[in-house]
């Protein structure tokens, strides 16, 4: 060991004693510290051997000193100050500390903690990982930390900072007390952040959960349904039902004109008993739009609607209507293409 | 029978007896006890020993300065120790014939 540790180890054991004697008046205390000091620096100096193993835990040297001396706890309640209870609390720690040792299988508590310190070392580092990159690096909040969306770099980085992590670890045992106590409050900000950050991520996925089960229906940003029938004839009081048999209800039943485009101006009829709305919902002036859209169906007629006359000035499906249904058509001269002469003579009676 | 038990009774008498010839310092003091076989003899014993003489009276102390370590506090016996001392031996001679009677053991002189 070289000096600086050991008189490190000095200046804790005799810390330790103190804290142990911290219940005795000032002035008795000092003294029995006194000589301790001195002494302590000279068995370090003869034997390389631990105090702790030569002499004892500082707290059974302390309870010797006391007994061999003859003192006893002071007799006057004393208003004690802030400085002598956190002494005394301090008392108590090491009491259970080397109370409760046997019961993890150790002589001190702290010897076990002390075992545990690289686990600790690779915990901090992907803790320091998950908070850079949920702070910088991503927008998510997640378990493994993500660069950019990149799993992979995430993992780089967190093995990166495990290294380092354990790296600074071995390196930290040489530190002085205030690099040292600096590090276990960095150490203690990353604990807290990391059990908030955990927090996080497991209210998300309650809501994620909540959110799976909540709506089933499909996004309904539609409003409103323009049927077009096979020869791009709009058609009106269209009620369209889903495979179950249910009537597709689309939208909602105000047609008001929030958005001051010029479509809707009143409001759609009540729906009726069975609840099946018929679309479009709206009177809208501009139906049918003027444009070639939707294109007229090129694969043949359906049956014409009664009203075909006031069909639209679009051509209509040209008569190549061999293959079309044959039930469907009477006479396709008659009243089913009014406007345009039909491109071919109708082969129609079969 | 552990020598410990035994040592606490006589840890005084031991102090007084190590300071009769030479005055000495805590660790000075423990190393003379333990040369003289008294090996369970432990450091917190012998300096909260020296605290209880020192305030009962027995001895005196001084410190003297030093340049490589700490300033070390020297015990000496006064008079008062001396014949606490004195009283001591002769209690402990009486005491150790009654024992070795007891338990048929020689006596060593």
């Amino acid at each position: 060991m070289n000096a600086s540790t050991r008189a490190e180890e000095i200046a804790e054991y005799l810390g330790g004693v103190r804290s142990a004697l911290a219940d005795l008046p000032e002035q008795t205390r000092d003294e029995l510290l006194e000589d301790l000091a001195g002494h302590l620096a000279e068995v370090a100096d003869e034997d390389p051997t631990p105090l702790t193993e030569r002499l004892g835990e500082p707290a059974v040297y302390a309870a010797e000193l006391r007994a061999s001396a003859g003192v006893t706890g002071s007799a006057t309640r004393r208003r004690v100050p802030f400085r002598q209870q956190l002494d005394r609390l301090v008392a108590v720690a090491r009491r259970a500390d080397v109370r409760f040792g046997p019961m993890v299988g150790y002589e001190t508590t702290h010897e076990l903690f002390d075992k545990l310190r690289p686990a600790w070392w690779v915990l901090r580092g992907y803790l320091a990982a998950l908070l850079l990159c949920d702070a910088l690096l991503s927008e998510t909040v997640t378990l493994v930390p993500r660069v950019y969306n990149s799993e992979f770099v995430g993992i780089v980085l967190t093995l990166g900072m495990i290294v380092a992590s354990v790296w600074l670890g071995r390196r930290s045992v040489r530190f002085r007390t205030w690099p040292k106590r600096g590090l276990v409050l960095a150490g203690l900000v990353l604990a807290l952040a990391g059990a908030v950050h955990l927090a996080d991520v497991d209210s998300d996925a309650d809501q994620v959960m909540a959110m799976n089960y909540y709506d089933e229906s499909p996004t309904t940003d539609t409003s409103e349904v323009y049927p077009y029938d096979a020869e791009g004839r709009p058609l009106t009081g269209v009620r369209l039902y889903d495979q179950n048999g249910q009537p597709l209800d689309v939208g909602g039943w105000d047609c008001g004109d929030d958005y001051g485009d010029g479509y809707g101006d009143g409001y759609a009829p009540e729906p009726s008993p069975s609840r099946a709305p018929s679309y479009p919902r709206c009177p809208n002036p501009h139906f049918p739009f003027p444009n070639t859209w939707p294109a007229p169906d090129a694969s043949g007629s359906a049956t014409p609607s009664p009203d075909a006359s006031a069909g639209p000035s679009g051509t209509p499906s040209p008569s190549d209507s061999a293959a079309s249904t044959p039930s469907g058509s009477p006479s396709p001269s008659g009243s089913a293409s009014p406007s345009a002469p039909p491109k071919h003579p109708s082969p129609s009676h079969r | 029978m552990d020598t410990t038990q035994l040592l606490k009774g006589v840890l005084d008498l031991a102090v007084l007896a190590v300071l009769r010839d030479q005055d000495g310092y805590g660790y000075d003091i423990l190393r003379r006890l333990r040369a003289a076989g008294l090996d369970d003899v432990g450091d917190a014993s012998v300096y909260g020993t020296l605290r209880r003489l020192f305030q009962a009276g027995s001895l005196t102390a001084y410190v003297v300065p030093s340049e490589e370590g700490p300033h070390r506090k020297y015990y000496a016996l006064n008079a008062a120790g001396q014949s606490q001392l004195d009283g001591a031996t002769h209690t402990w001679k009486s005491f150790a014939d009654t024992m070795n009677a007891l338990l048929n053991v020689k006596e060593t002189a």
